[in-house]
């Protein structure tokens, strides 16, 4: 089921660069949530942040408090491996297992993580594909190679495999950046769905993205948190200056 | 100021281009002809010697098995070179790549970098000092073993460089599923390394199956009584050439032409592997994620 997140005093440093400097942000259950902001301001680094993909990466340090509902996801008892299966992560370009089918793509992980049963594992496929609109097209050929697809289809089966370990949280880091116009829109359509039963944050560099699937937006400048509000809002009556100036494509 | 003059006058550029194009193609041909010469001879002064019979029988060599014991012996060292080296070279390049950040990791990887450059000859020292001290004779088994020593960094190299092609991406996939280190390492990325380990490998098999140095101090003895306890296709050869009767210096031509043969079936195993396999892994056109 789906969860909120919370941040608080989130910082990121590369070094002894400060790429998120102290973001508090509050993203509510069942609904998706949109970053937005000029290259380099931090987006990327403030939602790795979340699954602690930045965990064991070197340079990179991460401090403040980051909770997936009422739990500090940097709790001694937490398991940063485990946290993933609860906050998910889709990537900008699609990167499904090379060296396995479309099937194996999806089950591999439940299947490590002993969420599936061996008689149970079709109507997995089935019902993650379904919720991807891509049974249809891969039915029949679910034991072909997975990147024989599309990259289209690709980053829709890599939607489906991080949504077959039964995530509460998807985070998606500009999902639709290396597709082209109607595989994006494909995927905006599949988040609405989506949204009902997995709380999703993406991260976009396209406003027009943003305020298409969002119900809510941040907006980053800096790294640090400008603006955040419902997306409407932010979009026809920003309250800061800073806000107005990046949305009407005065500056980034 | 500049523009101008490069649009009126294209000569210059086009006579430097026609330059670099007349160098290149000079040093192709000085590099190739002497190869292909070579290849040419081998295959002409070869051929004339092989027959069915050439590998049944023995050799006109005194004291010495037939070409094709020698051919079944290459066969053994080379197999037994693969059962010791090729374990060891692809735990050892998993190791420096992906657990290997500290020190041993470190260390690890500039032994391998040297033992890759290591004299055959020394390899097949070692293997004497090793095996052969212990044992008190020549064996296939020491020469087996000489070559490991040479194959297991070459193939600890080619498994680092493979392991470090697979896209950051896919790890970070693996990592964003939940999965532990060692499951993305043995489950996803060494499987998209395969065909690139598969043929460093097998280029390295081609080399290793015509060394002839560490053979020379472990298989066979040279000069002396030879005691024989063991042939091998490039011993065989190196005794045939360096002996002075016209008829085994034939048979010394058509040894090297198995064993040009041999690497060239490697090579072009190695090739197909990788034009079929080798596809897997996907383009990387940016190592890092942009944005954000």
């Amino acid at each position: 089921m789906a969860e909120t997140m919370r941040t608080q005093d989130l910082r990121v440093f590369f070094g002894d660069t400060e790429a998120v400097k102290g973001v508090d942000l509050e993203i509510p259950a069942a609904a998706v949530t949109s970053i937005i902001g000029p290259s380099g301001c931090g987006k990327s680094a403030l939602i790795r942040a979340l699954n602690r993909m930045h965990d064991g990466v070197p340079g990179v340090r991460v401090s403040g408090r980051i909770y997936l509902g009422n739990r500090e996801i940097h709790d001694e008892g937490l398991d940063p491996v485990l946290l993933r299966t609860r906050v998910g992560m889709v990537f900008q370009r699609p990167n499904p297992f090379p060296t396995m089918s479309i099937r194996q793509n999806i089950t591999f992980a439940p299947r490590r993580h002993g969420l599936v049963q061996k008689g149970e594992e079709s109507s997995l496929v089935e019902m993650v594909l379904r919720r991807t609109g891509l049974w249809d097209e891969v039915k029949d050929r679910l034991d072909h190679p997975a990147i024989a697809l599309s990259s289209g289809q690709q980053q829709r089966i890599c939607i489906a495999r991080a949504l077959a370990v039964r995530p509460q949280i998807l985070l998606m880091d500009e999902p639709t950046a290396a597709l082209d116009p109607t595989a994006t829109h494909r995927i905006e359509a599949l988040l609405y769905e989506l949204k009902r039963d997995v709380t999703i944050v993406i991260v976009t560099h396209n406003m027009q993205q943003a305020a298409r699937v969002s119900d809510r937006t941040a907006f980053l400048d800096d790294g640090c948190l400008v603006e955040y509000e419902e997306t409407d809002r932010l979009f026809t009556n920003p309250a800061r200056e800073r806000t107005e100036a990046y949305i009407t494509g005065r500056f980034g | 100021m500049s523009r101008p003059a490069m649009i009126t006058r294209p000569g210059r550029r086009l006579l430097r281009e026609r330059a670099v194009i007349i160098l290149c193609t000079t040093a192709l041909l000085v590099a190739c002809l002497p190869l292909g010469w070579l290849l040419i001879e081998v295959f002409r002064l070869g051929i004339r010697h092989l027959s069915l019979d050439f590998f049944a029988a023995g050799t006109a060599l005194p004291g010495l098995s037939g070409w094709g014991s020698a051919l079944a012996g290459s066969a053994m060292v080379v197999g037994i070179a693969a059962v010791l080296g090729i374990p060891v070279g692809v735990g050892t390049g998993l190791y420096v790549t992906e657990f290997g950040s500290g020190l041993l990791g470190r260390v690890a990887r500039v032994v391998c970098e040297a033992l890759a450059g290591l004299p055959s000859i020394v390899a097949g020292m070692a293997a004497y000092g090793l095996i052969m001290t212990t044992t008190g004779r020549f064996s296939l088994l020491a020469g087996g073993a000489a070559l490991a020593v040479i194959l297991a960094p070459m193939v600890a190299m080619t498994t680092m460089a493979a392991l470090q092609a697979v896209p950051r991406e896919l790890r970070e996939a693996a990592s964003a599923l939940g999965l532990g280190e060692a499951t993305t390492v043995l489950r996803i990325v060494l499987p998209a390394a395969w065909p690139h380990v598969v043929t460093g490998t097998l280029i390295a098999f081609g080399r290793v199956a015509g060394e002839t140095a560490p053979l020379l101090v472990t298989v066979l003895a040279v000069g002396g009584g030879l005691p024989r306890p063991g042939a091998t296709v490039p011993t065989h050869v190196y005794a045939h050439a360096t002996t002075s009767a016209p008829s085994w210096e034939g048979e010394a031509w058509a040894g090297a032409l198995i064993l040009v043969t041999a690497v060239f079936v490697l090579h072009a195993a190695a090739m197909s592997i990788w034009s079929r396999r080798g596809r897997v892994l996907p383009v990387r056109a940016d190592r890092f994620p942009t944005g954000g």
